[in-house]
């Protein structure tokens, strides 16, 4: 400092202060969305549905997404001490659980949600490069890797029998019936018409499937809630109900559109459409990168979600039909990106395909 | 308006608290008088100035003390009159240092300026010119660049539009927004000169909608002249960014690597036209500047203050930090650079200055990126963050480049909303200025 003059006295200050990030890159504020508050909500919009199926089917479910949880963390933690890197809590594991557990059947057996939900952590996600890297849905990952071994017992179809009396005789052997009722699915591939009791019980969640998927009615609100805090945007769930139901529309019983509203609205609140539409097809890691991209991602979803169901051997189709899109993920963001501000002509849908 | 704002990010409701914090109401401006200005002869884009002025020299208010021959730069003058104690080193903004003159203030302000204003409308272009690049005028947003160069755009581009731009850059700074309150009319002639200068292209302002009080000086003090036309924009961060203002108002895009001149609009900030009214009209060059000071200080406040005043006897004068200081930016909270000391002076480029303390610093450690998207959207050039961020990481700087890397304009929209507080701005401006840097050894070798 020269002697003709003298530090301010902010200046003193400052040179004292002790917690000193000497330089920071800009910016020096931020926006209030972090990833554990984004996981946490949703796990929060899906427990309605979740509480809701123990009444339907009964405690056994329960101990499943327990079981399926304390795999995940525990898995998830056991790989991180293994690779020796600092455990990150964010709530993702538990939230990959979770869809695992409401993607099995009722009746599953508690190794289940076990053999799932570590093939979805560790196979699926962490030797992909952990959370961010997986190319694929986990939770749908871990519940075709239970397909592949117990086919059978994964289709089983399970009738709700609430409240909660399905108590199961010992923790791990439960006493639920595979009874098989006719889903609302089946009776429209059986080329019949739903009656409006059927539509109703179904939105509610009356009817049988996998054990988180049944009510279109709690699904809807929980995925209501996750619009509104922005951490989805309606666009993808919109565009994969919507080509549903179109489809339902176009391939109705007696020809070509024919579809009556009865089997619109039955093909998109049944067999865990909602579900899928709304919390697995939205999928940070797993869909692609742009507005446009997730567009045709939704699109493909539906399509494929309708030729399962009516050319396919089963009604099954929504969790193939995203894991299969999940596939396509890399590809439209590779072929796909956004055209820059400035950069040559526009070209539809604002996109400069880049090969 | 013509188009919607392609990304940024809004500042209402998530920002309340942050607003209610930095956000300053003021109606008048506090002025602040040092004993010493600090003026560092490089303040811009462009050649540094050298002195032409010795220690013990008596120097008048407005006097240049520093000039070079390269075009591309800009005269520095004595914003105070007094003794020159000394022209040595000082640490500058870019935490470096430059050759600065210092000026001992005494208080008198003996000045040369004009007591009755010039008449402009009669005089020859180059007259005026010449007035503009006496006064060594640079563009007061982000990039600094002289404005005598923006003039001298040659005669075949035809620029068919001036944008003044109010939409303030940074959030939470308000100089420009008081200065439109206060100066309007002086704002409107600086416009109007610029217009003489290029030939008569329309003038368009933009100013965001948060802003009412600029909005209604501003409109009343361009009501005689059919040729301006006031655009409110919504209150979106960076739309003050030059190349999303020209899109929003105007529907154009600035093709890469080009500049606004060259699709025939000229950007101009608020503050840079009421300087060229000033200079113009009064002989005055730009000496004063309109400072924000905000943050952990004790008293948040719009400060007039000479060029080259310290940072540290800014804070002073706002009465002090609020806490143990943490961080002290230069700027703005998207932009602007943290500084290590706080003797840096302000340049013809500084627009506030920003104190965080220990307990809201804002640091925050990075996480996996969760492919949220958030980024990609929040682009205003529409770049893919979050990829460019992944393949600088991995080295690939050949990806980086196919991303177009080069466009980013460092705004910090994408670090902003990145929920994993990813380092994105800062990751993909080093990849910018790899990618730049390997592109200058390619032709080199070619
Ligand atoms: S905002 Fe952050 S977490 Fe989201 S995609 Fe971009 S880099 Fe990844
Ligand atoms: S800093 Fe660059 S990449 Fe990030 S939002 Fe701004 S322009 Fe886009």
């Amino acid at each position: 400092m020269p002697s003709y003059c003298q530090d301010s006295e902010s200046e003193k200050l400052f040179q004292q202060a002790t917690k000193f990030p000497k330089t920071q890159p800009n910016p020096h504020i931020r926006g209030n969305q972090e990833t554990q508050n984004i996981m946490l909500m949703v796990i929060l919009a899906l427990l309605p549905a979740l509480v809701f199926s123990g009444y339907l089917f009964g405690f056994s479910v329960y101990f499943n997404y327990l079981l399926a949880m304390i795999t995940g963390i525990s898995v998830e933690f056991l790989w991180f001490k293994w690779i020796k890197r600092p455990y990150q809590w964010d709530y993702s594991a538990m939230l990959t659980a979770l869809l695992l557990g409401m993607n099995l059947p009722p009746s599953a057996p508690w190794y289940f949600p076990v053999i799932g939900t570590a093939f979805a952590i560790i196979v699926i996600k962490e030797f992909f490069g952990g959370l961010g890297y997986n190319f694929i849905n986990p939770a749908l990952g871990g519940r075709a890797f239970l397909v592949a071994l117990f086919y059978q017992q994964m289709f089983a179809i399970s009738w709700p029998d609430p409240p909660f009396s399905k108590l199961p005789s010992q923790p791990f052997d439960p006493a639920i019936d595979t009874l098989s009722g006719a889903t609302p699915l089946a009776i429209m591939r059986a080329g019949e018409t739903l009656s409006s009791h059927d539509l109703n019980t179904a939105f509610f969640g009356f009817v049988g499937g996998r054990a988180g998927e049944t009510s279109a009615f709690l699904l809807l609100l929980g995925g209501a809630f996750l619009i509104y805090k922005k951490i989805i945007s309606p666009r993808i769930p919109l565009i994969i109900l919507g080509t549903i139901g179109l489809g339902a529309f176009v391939l109705g019983p007696e020809g070509w559109f024919t579809g009556s509203w009865q089997n619109i609205i039955g093909h998109i609140i049944s067999g865990g459409a909602i579900l899928g539409a709304f919390f697995m097809a939205t999928d940070y890691a797993s869909t692609p990168s742009t507005k446009f991209g997730e567009n045709l991602f939704a699109l493909g979803v539906g399509i494929l979600v309708i030729i399962f169901r009516f050319f396919g051997l089963t009604n099954e189709g929504v969790s193939y039909g995203i894991l299969i899109m999940n596939c396509f993920t890399p590809a439209i963001d590779r072929f796909l990106r956004l055209r820059v501000l400035g950069e040559g002509k526009q070209s539809p849908f604002n996109l400069k395909i880049n090969v | 308006m013509k188009k919607k704002v392609t990304g940024g990010f809004s500042l209402s409701p998530p920002l309340k608290a942050l607003k209610q914090k930095l956000e300053i109401q003021q109606s008048q401006v506090a002025i602040f008088e040092p004993n010493m200005v600090f003026i560092p002869l490089s303040q811009h884009i462009g050649a540094p100035a050298q002195p032409i002025v010795q220690p013990g020299d008596y120097v008048k208010q407005g006097q240049v003390i520093g000039e070079s021959d390269a075009f591309v730069s800009a005269k520095v003058h004595a914003s105070v009159s007094g003794k020159v104690l000394d022209i040595t080193e000082w640490p500058n903004q870019n935490n470096e240092t430059t050759q600065t003159i210092v000026i001992e203030n005494d208080f008198t302000y003996d000045n040369d300026f004009l007591s009755t204003p010039f008449h402009w409308e009669e005089t020859a272009n180059d007259v005026i010119k010449q007035k503009i690049q006496q006064a060594g005028i640079a563009g007061k947003g982000g990039a600094t660049f002289p404005t005598h160069v923006k003039f001298a755009i040659d005669e075949t581009k035809k620029i068919d539009t001036l944008v003044l731009n109010g939409a303030e850059c940074e959030p939470f700074l308000s100089s420009d927004a008081l200065l439109m309150e206060q100066k309007a009319e002086q704002i409107i002639e600086g416009a109007r000169i610029a217009r003489k200068l290029l030939h008569d292209p329309v003038i368009i302002i933009g100013i965001e909608d948060d802003k009412p009080l600029a909005i209604a000086a501003m409109k009343k003090a361009t009501a005689p002249y059919s040729f301006i036309q006031i655009e409110v924009l919504p209150t979106v961060y960076p739309t003050g960014g030059e190349k999303q203002l020209v899109e929003v108002l105007l529907d154009r895009e600035v093709p890469l690597g080009k500049l606004t001149a060259d699709i025939g609009v000229i950007l101009m900030n608020v503050a840079t036209s009421f300087a060229i009214t000033e200079a113009v009209c009064w002989n005055k060059p730009l000496i004063n500047r309109y400072t924000t000071v905000t943050g952990d200080v004790q008293h948040p406040q719009v400060i007039q203050s000479p060029i080259g005043t310290l940072a540290g006897e800014l804070i002073d004068f706002a009465g002090g930090f609020q806490g143990a200081p943490s961080k002290v930016i230069l700027g703005g909270p998207m932009m602007g650079r943290t500084v290590t000391t706080l003797r840096v002076p302000t340049t013809k480029g500084s627009n506030g200055v920003l104190v965080f303390n220990e307990d809201n610093d804002w640091l925050f450690t990075e996480n996996p990126c969760i492919r949220c998207n958030k980024c990609v959207e929040a682009c205003p050039m529409r770049l893919m963050p979050l990829s460019i961020d992944q393949y600088f990481r991995a080295g690939d700087y050949d990806k980086c480049d196919e991303l177009l890397a080069e466009a980013c304009i460092s705004c910090g929209a994408c670090t902003f909303v990145c929920p994993a507080r990813r380092n994105l701005a800062a990751t993909i401006t080093d990849a910018k200025n790899k990618v730049i840097a390997l592109k200058k050894e390619a032709m080199q070798h070619a």
